[in-house]
């Protein structure tokens, strides 16, 4: 009898924060790339009007949510991709959510939210030999648990 | 038995749903060849008598290419010279000199129009320098010379 009371407080202590781990990311959307004036760097911030790509964070309870750097999936023939580097930048209005440019995976914890926020990313590539005549195009991945 | 199945329950518990999502950055960019001139050039009174930048200050012109393109460069021409010079028995020339991915272009003076091909290129400087001599020399007076170059 002892042991079954036991076991039954056991439950509800682990329970408890458990039940908070749910995290959705939804409706994202691409951003674009222009080249720098000196033409040393393809962005998102490189155009006089920015466009980053954006996704809907929410979160019941804690989770945490990882930026990966920019990966190219697109490039033309005449580019030359060594010497390059890739960078990923992010805001959110949520605490600890600002991430400047970092060629490097990164965190954050997302606490529990009532309503969805927008998390804002800014993609860059910089390479010094410049970029060739053609399309472009760069993936990143963001995954919340 | 018990002990088992509630170790399963707190593994299960703690690992939440993991969700991730793409999001991609997409353009295109087409060819391009910009020049700019942000340092122009002054002209001085070398040793020798002629009238030039080396005497003076070169003009510095940037160039940023994307895509094969080719730049024109001509010989200088007059903008202004002063009042009772003559042109006669002159000659204008130019000469430039390319830097970091322009370092292979190296053009003496010359009076003749001269073109070299870039390829894809960010902001890259050009040092021009021009000159003019006369066998007649050169009056006192404010001199105003061009050097036209293009981009194709």
């Amino acid at each position: 009898m002892l042991l079954r009371a036991s076991a039954a407080a056991l439950l509800v202590v682990v329970a408890t924060p458990a039940e908070a781990a749910i995290c959705t990311l939804s409706l994202p959307t691409g951003g674009t790339l222009s080249l720098s004036s000196d033409g040393l760097r393809l962005g998102s911030e490189e155009a006089t009007v920015p466009t980053p790509g954006t996704l809907t964070v929410l979160s019941v309870g804690s989770s945490t949510l990882t930026v990966d750097p920019p990966v190219l999936t697109q490039s033309p023939a005449g580019y030359q991709s060594a010497g390059e580097t890739r960078e990923m930048r992010y805001s959110a209005p949520l605490s600890g959510a600002t991430q400047a440019y970092t060629t490097v995976s990164t965190s954050f914890t997302v606490p529990n939210l009532i309503n969805p926020v927008l998390l804002t990313l800014h993609a860059r590539i910089t390479n010094p030999a410049g970029f060739a005549a053609g399309t472009y195009q760069a993936r990143t991945v963001v995954t919340c648990s | 038995m018990r002990a088992v199945a509630f170790g399963m329950l707190l593994l299960a518990l703690e690992c939440g749903p993991a969700a991730a999502t793409d999001v991609t950055f997409s353009g295109t960019l087409t060819g391009i060849c910009t020049l700019a001139v942000p340092t122009p050039g002054t002209l001085g009174l070398a040793a020798d008598g002629s009238l030039g930048s080396s005497a003076g200050v070169p003009a510095t012109l940037t160039i940023l290419s994307v895509g094969s393109n080719t730049v024109t460069i001509a010989p200088p021409a007059w903008v202004s010279t002063p009042v009772g010079y003559s042109a006669v028995g002159e000659s204008l020339s130019v000469a430039y000199l390319g830097v970091g991915g322009l370092s292979v272009v190296n053009q003496a003076y010359t009076t003749s129009t001269t073109n070299f091909g870039v390829s894809t290129l960010p902001l890259t400087a050009l040092t021009v320098n021009a000159k003019a001599t006369n066998t007649s020399g050169f009056v006192a007076g404010t001199y105003q010379m061009k050097v036209v170059v293009t981009c194709s």
